[in-house]
């Protein structure tokens, strides 16, 4: 297991939002973290990248247990995250906000930055060409330029995921990647993630739009009121009666 | 600026050097030596900006303390020259120890505030250091302060005790100054800061520790003050605690944002002005501090991002006049920086 989670649990107050929840993601995998509103989706995001930690349970990320680590340690061992609101650098050029990025891959530091020697401007010349390919592979290359605040949401959404890119991460954690997309926008984002799976990335994926999580991801978890009540295949989830109960609604399964 | 144009950037480089040439026989230009001193004071307050600059305009944090390290400074090489006899250089340079141990010092419990309270913290720190230069009487001499003898160094074989060799090694300074904050944000730490500045979390997300960047953007603040100081403090060669008091570190506000924060050279036109302005409104005599009020007002309405922003655009739509090349979409880009 790439990442697992072991009976993590999370109070807010005396309310678990997160109770007892075990998972682990592999190589190769898109795995599908479902359930209502509410269910702690999000939670187990801000959980497993360090933005809160685990009341109980541990969580390891390569064998090794990082539950009590800050957000930024966890970005450097690998973990790169999407926000499900739109999030990036705001006034800075699209391409500025992937050169950005690359930070944590960087070596450079304040001195060798300020002396400008050439191995700092070769690394420098190399993360841009890097932004620029990963700005072309997101479909944003005719935008590189443009402020990112002025982009449409659909845009930022890609710009999110080529920031997350740019941090050569391990494990890609996406949250609602496809909310306010069109048919179309919502298409090409399933394909890449397919294209970025394949390059031996897995995806860690909360989307409300269940189409896409039952075509794109090979493992479904299903979460209500921070429980976990299913896991397993698309198929085995689809027809689940717990999770029809819960998340689906009776009329969803007669509408199906 | 992004721009792949080699005839433009060479054309840049061509005015920047214009620029400089005229600062440097600026001396031989203006002749009364009363200018003189307002351009040195101006150059010095751009060294103190360029400081508030890093902390305010490319972390976002709006420091109200930047006067106290300023105070810090002249009163470390001060002190320092008057009782153990230390030299410029080494004055300087114990502003620059100064500065870190203090900005780090302050640094810690108040950039664990944000926004307001941030403000509020560092506006506490500026009072209470008022309070301690002046009531510490036995080391600082209290309300009324301490002279220190002129220096005795030279630069080029041009005394340093004269406007004119001064003026020399606060240009020096000053030139180092805008490199280093240049170099400093355009490289992998600058974006590490500008993206704390920009979306916190996000910056985290992507591997910068925020809090040890808000830190190290605090501490060049604060040494960028501290040289500040210690040149201030030796080209007056006297210091008492009134220059440092709260109410001037609104004028420290004052000059980043009426020349724009954030950018290279908002802090020169805004020292320049907050320097310049009260002189040239001598003439209305009684109601000068009115008149210098009305017209920061005015400035801040009508141009809240500092003044620097039209002037760019001027120049971009100048270059852009010159190199018709250019495309739209770089010179919108380079307006906005």
């Amino acid at each position: 297991m790439l990442l697992q989670l072991e009976n993590v649990t999370r109070y807010f107050g005396g309310l678990a939002a997160v109770k007892d929840v075990s998972f682990g993601i592999q190589e190769g995998q898109i795995l599908g973290l479902i359930g209502p509103n509410g269910s702690g989706k999000t939670t187990c995001f801000n959980l497993i990248t360090g933005l809160y930690h685990p009341s109980e349970g541990q969580i390891s990320f390569n064998g090794e247990v990082i539950s009590k680590m800050p957000p930024h340690v966890i970005a450097r061992k690998g973990v790169a995250r999407s926000f499900q609101i739109s999030s990036v650098f705001p006034t800075l050029a699209v391409i500025e906000n992937v050169v950005t990025a690359h930070y944590c891959r960087q070596k450079s530091n304040l001195i060798t930055g300020l002396l400008g020697i050439a191995g700092t401007r070769k690394e420098e010349k190399q993360v841009r060409e890097h932004s620029g390919e990963l700005l072309e592979f997101v479909g944003l290359g005719d935008k590189a330029h443009a402020e990112a605040s002025a982009l449409t949401s659909a845009d930022q959404r890609r710009l999110m995921i080529a920031i997350a890119l740019a941090t050569e991460p391990k494990l890609l954690m996406l949250d609602e990647p496809c909310a306010g997309m069109t048919d179309e926008e919502q298409t090409a984002i399933v394909a890449l993630m397919r294209k970025i799976c394949g390059d031996g990335i897995p995806i860690l994926l909360v989307e409300h739009h269940m189409k896409i999580v039952m075509e794109v991801s090979n493992h479904i978890v299903v979460l209500d009121r921070g429980e976990k009540i299913a896991e397993g295949q698309p198929e085995e989830i689809k027809n689940n009666d717990a999770v029809i109960e819960a998340y689906l609604g009776r009329s969803e399964k007669e509408r199906a | 600026m992004i721009t792949g144009n080699n005839a433009k950037k060479h054309f840049v480089n061509v005015i920047l050097i214009v620029i400089l040439v005229v600062f440097i026989f600026l001396p031989k230009i203006v002749t009364v030596s009363y200018y003189l001193h307002l351009i040195v004071m101006s150059l010095i307050w751009f060294i103190l900006i360029s400081g508030l600059n890093v902390i305010q305009g490319y972390t976002g944090y709006v420091s109200m303390c930047q006067i106290a390290f300023y105070g810090i400074g002249a009163y470390t090489s001060g002190l320092l020259m008057k009782n153990l006899h230390w030299g410029l250089g080494q004055g300087i340079l114990a502003a620059v120890g100064m500065g870190l141990i203090v900005g780090t010092i302050i640094g810690f419990p108040s950039l664990r505030t944000k926004g307001h309270y941030f403000s509020i913290v560092t506006l506490a720190f500026t009072m209470l250091m008022f309070t301690i230069l002046r009531g510490w009487s036995g080391l600082t001499g209290g309300i009324v302060g301490f002279a220190v003898r002129p220096v005795s160094e030279s630069l080029f074989g041009i005394p340093l005790n004269t406007r004119q060799g001064y003026y020399y090694l606060v240009l020096i300074f000053a030139v180092l100054t805008i490199l280093f904050v240049k170099r400093m944000t355009g490289s992998r730490t600058g974006r590490a800061i500008i993206a704390v500045r920009e979306n916190e979390n996000l910056a985290s997300s992507i591997g910068v520790n925020v809090f040890a960047m808000k830190l190290l953007a605090f501490d060049i603040s604060a040494v960028l003050g501290c040289i500040a100081g210690a040149l201030y403090m030796h080209y007056v060669n006297f210091v008492s605690p009134a220059g440092f008091a709260a109410e001037y570190a609104m004028n420290t506000l004052l000059a980043g944002m009426v020349g724009g924060v954030g950018t290279l050279v908002g802090p020169a036109i805004g020292s320049f002005i907050v320097i310049f302005l009260p002189e040239m409104l001598r003439a209305a005599a009684l109601y000068r501090q009115l008149a210098f009020g009305i017209v920061l007002i005015i400035i801040v309405f009508a141009l809240p991002h500092g003044v620097v922003r039209p002037l760019t655009k001027l120049w971009t739509w100048a270059l852009a006049k010159i190199f018709r090349k250019n495309n739209v979409e770089e010179a919108t880009l380079a307006s906005n920086k």
